[in-house]
């Protein structure tokens, strides 16, 4: 029967491969998309376990917060540490749509405590420490960097911000690795040095003892500044990067949108092919019943051949996106870390071939298993 | 056993065209005896075909009864229907209509896919039935690579390697030459008196229907003349 089924698939090659062509971009496709919708879960997942909490402008994120908050912050009960940054928005002249850098201005203190997930390479934080200019460079993006600008631990950089009016320049003095591989972190101090002291602060981390504790504390700190001229939003990490993601447009929304589209346009490319076989096939299906075969045998062989097309163009489609979305190859200039074909996207990606086998076939060979023996046997192909 | 192997008793079939009744066959009935080797024969539209499809449990009357090796297959389901049929009918078609991407033997096993037979088993009744039609050597071959003759002469092994009760034939040499014609009815002969096989022939030829050990006339879904 096997053999039967796969002989079929292949009895007009022409249209059979172009149908598994049509199936495996669609699903090279749609693996794409699901790569970097796997990705943005994967970063919110990272945080959600995550000790840290984040305390911003009511307002907006864009709006600063004055540097006095950070210290009466750190008397809220249950914060172990707090930590004020600025998001700097560096780019390098010249690429500034090639390369994304998480480019941030931060105090050195709690560095290594707030971010425990992250690594510093060695003698990383005692030469920040050392250097006013000092910035540390995720590996990768130092790896990508020496590649295409030839940057090295050791070097001084010249940067500049869409959202600061001066320039920058840093010392390469160490590396780190952790969960955001494109960030280069440097002294707030030197910020305030270069902006001549504005006394500001972007938003700032807050390290809470237990993870009971974080609701508490979120509340607190925003009871602390209400009515006052810098009301503050403070929330955990996870709703912090859900709303940040939310700040790129909704992307989620479109790449399903679109992915559904693909999932129809998918479906549409394989019936059509199959209702083709069927009408082709319309003795043969009556000849068959003659011999003794049933409706439901009838309809499983044609079934089963729509799903043998739809998985060999699921096995060159997925099977190609999982062939080039490994693990750390693309992280689409920073957006999207976790970049990759994982086991469940790859589930989704053959799931979905499967049903689109399933009801693509469907239609066509119920048609074909009730139309009548006499029916088919009268018809002249 | 009773020597009758099939009854057709009191058979109407009426096709409906919109609102039009057409009556294909009326109150027909007929016995055939086991090992008979029965011509039927009419002009276009007396009703030969319905029979055979009747015959076959591939058609339902409208009304009466037709008992096979004393089973009543009237009424039965779709599921039954194929199942009685995989056992007991073997079909011969005009246009030979044998599965083109398969081979010879394959053609001839796909009735016996749906048996609990072994591949090996399998294997030995199809090369046994490709061996009376005298295509043994041929069994690799596609039904493009054979003439119209050698297709049949498959088509016929694939009736008959289930060893069914009842061989029916839709025209078996309308679509051959005279040569092939005649090596196809020698064979219909053979498989009738040296394997006591009942078959049922539809025909049109006079000369294919002498072959026939009885021929029976259909005009207008009657029967109106019986030979011996």
């Amino acid at each position: 029967m096997l053999r039967l089924i796969w002989k079929n698939a292949w009895r007009s090659k022409r249209r059979t491969v172009l149908t598994i062509a049509s199936v495996a971009v669609s699903l090279f496709l749609l693996s794409t998309m699901l790569c970097y919708l796997s990705s943005g879960e994967k970063q919110l997942e990272n945080s959600a376990g995550s000790l840290r909490v984040i305390a911003r402008h009511a307002t907006s994120l864009t709006f600063f917060l004055p540097e006095a908050h950070v210290a009466k912050m750190a008397t809220v009960p249950h914060v172990t540490s707090v930590q004020a940054c600025v998001w700097w928005g560096g780019q390098i002249e010249g690429m500034e749509n090639q390369i994304f850098m998480s480019t941030i201005a931060s105090d050195l203190d709690p560095l290594e405590t707030m971010w425990d997930d992250y690594s510093f390479g060695p003698g990383a934080m005692d030469a920040l420490r050392g250097e006013l200019r000092g910035a540390v460079i995720a590996e990768r993006l130092l790896a990508k960097l020496k590649a295409m600008k030839g940057w090295d631990i050791g070097q001084t950089i010249r940067l500049h911000s869409p959202i600061f009016k001066h320039d920058i320049e840093l010392k390469l003095v160490g590396t780190c690795k952790g969960p955001d591989e494109s960030i280069l972190l440097f002294r707030r101090d030197y910020l305030e040095k270069v902006q001549d002291n504005p006394g500001r602060v972007g938003y700032c981390w807050l390290r809470v003892d237990k993870a009971e504790n974080i609701p508490g504390v979120c509340r607190d700190v925003d009871a602390l500044f209400a009515n006052s001229d810098a009301e503050t939003k403070t929330e955990t990490e996870k709703a912090f990067m859900a709303t940040f993601m939310s700040m790129m447009g909704n992307i989620k929304d479109l790449v399903v949108n679109i992915g559904l589209a693909i999932v129809v346009t998918i479906l549409l490319v394989a019936a059509n092919t199959m209702a083709m076989v069927a009408r082709e096939r319309t003795t043969e299906h009556a000849v068959m019943r003659c011999l003794g075969f049933s409706q439901g045998a009838i309809a499983f062989i044609f079934v089963a051949e729509s799903v043998l097309i739809s998985l060999l163009g699921a096995a060159v489609g997925v099977g190609l996106a999982a062939a080039l979305y490994t693990p750390g190859r693309y992280d689409l200039g920073g957006f999207a870390p976790f970049f990759h074909m994982t086991p469940a996207t790859t589930g989704i990606g053959l799931g979905i071939a499967l049903g689109v086998g399933i009801v693509a076939g469907a239609v066509p060979a119920v048609a074909a298993a009730r139309r009548s023996i006499v029916d088919g046997l009268r018809r002249v192909d | 056993m009773s020597d009758v192997l099939v009854e057709v008793a009191g058979v109407t079939k009426e096709y409906r065209r919109d609102d039009q009744a057409i009556t294909v066959l009326e109150q027909l009935s007929l016995t055939i005896p086991r090992g008979d080797f029965l011509a039927l024969m009419g002009p276009s539209g007396s009703g030969k075909t319905t029979l055979l499809n009747l015959l076959a449990g591939i058609d339902q009357p409208t009304a009466g009864r037709i008992t096979v090796d004393n089973k009543v297959i009237t009424g039965l389901g779709e599921g039954a229907l194929a199942k009685w049929r995989s056992r007991t009918t073997g079909f011969i078609f005009q246009l030979y209509n044998l599965i083109p991407v398969l081979t010879a033997y394959e053609n001839v096993e796909l009735p016996l896919l749906l048996t609990s037979l072994s591949r090996a088993e399998r294997r030995q009744h199809v090369m046994h039935a490709l061996d009376i039609v005298g295509l043994a050597d041929r069994a690799k071959h596609f039904p493009r690579q054979l003439s119209g003759g050698q297709e049949q002469r498959v088509s016929i092994a694939r009736a008959i390697v289930v060893d069914p009760l009842l061989l029916l034939a839709d025209e078996p040499t309308g679509d051959l030459d005279a040569k092939s014609a005649e090596e196809i009815l020698t064979l219909l002969q053979r498989l009738n008196r040296e394997f006591r096989k009942t078959i049922v022939m539809v025909t049109h030829d006079p000369k294919a229907a002498a072959r026939a050990s009885r021929t029976l006339h259909l005009e207008k879904g009657k029967l109106v003349e019986a030979a011996a």
